[in-house]
């Protein structure tokens, strides 16, 4: 099931651009963590930095792992 | 006889299909996905700045995984799947390179044809030339002035990195640093 509904995670987008506008970046990576990471994308991230440095990331991999299933990175 | 009545129906369809894009790409969604663009840029130029070959040709990956994810026709894919191929590939090439002792005699045999400056286009350097033309070919087709230049600093980038693995390639070979057409000692 989506962590946020659509209408959240856009309000999170907007609040990200706001802190980009305002210089704040370090808070708008912040909150880019903890949108889940598309699951494309952890593979892709897999792929290329691999397993391990992913898990040890701020990442939220929730989608990833119900996409692929629990034991994706282990695999 | 030109039919007249239907190309005036046509481009009454496009000028709604115009219309009804240009209220689309004034949405607060719309802005708000062009404007991160302007930060995606950003992050571009930023690996450009750290003339890293490997970081920038594993950017590469994940753009061309993202795209293998937004393709919508085989054409797409069918340009993608050798990209990622032809990175795996690269990525060989960047190992090698990195061992004085085996990269010449792996390139010893390379005809003239599969050298450019004197220097073996190997995988590495062959996924950049593809790579800028299948770059090249995106910037032809539609898109916003912000995908553009996304796409127009991801090619300054593979030069930069093209730049960078020549120097490794010279190193390799035992090549110095003389100004002109593969001068070697």
């Amino acid at each position: 099931m989506a962590k946020y509904t659509r209408e959240e995670e856009f309000e999170i987008l907007q609040k990200i651009r706001r802190l980009d506008a305002e210089g704040k970046h370090d808070e708008a990576y912040e909150l880019r963590y903890k949108l889940p990471l598309p699951p494309h994308l952890a593979m892709a991230l897999k792929e290329t930095v691999g397993a391990e440095e992913l898990k040890n990331s701020k990442f939220d991999l929730s989608e990833a792992n119900e996409a692929y299933g629990k034991d994706w990175l282990t695999l | 006889m030109a039919k007249t009545g239907l190309l005036f129906r046509l481009t009454a369809k496009l000028a709604d299909d115009w219309k009804s894009y240009q209220q689309k790409e004034t949405t607060p969604e719309a802005l708000t996905f062009q404007n991160g663009l302007k930060g995606t840029l950003g992050m571009y130029k930023e690996l450009a700045e750290a003339k890293d070959p490997e970081a920038i040709l594993k950017s590469e990956q994940i753009a061309l995984i993202q795209e293998k994810e937004f393709a919508n026709s085989a054409e797409m894919v069918n340009s993608i799947k050798p990209g990622l191929t032809q990175i795996e590939e690269a990525r060989q090439s960047l190992e090698l390179v990195h061992d004085s002792e085996t990269y010449p005699k792996v390139t010893a045999a390379f005809s003239d044809k599969r050298k450019q400056g004197g220097l073996p286009l190997d995988g590495f350097r062959e996924f950049i030339k593809s790579h800028q033309a299948r770059l090249t070919n995106r910037l032809k087709s539609e898109g916003s002035h912000e995908e553009k230049n996304i796409l127009r600093q991801r090619k300054a980038n593979l030069k930069v990195a093209n730049e960078a693995y020549t120097k490794l390639q010279k190193k390799a070979l035992g090549i110095g640093n003389v100004k002109g057409k593969g001068i070697t000692r």
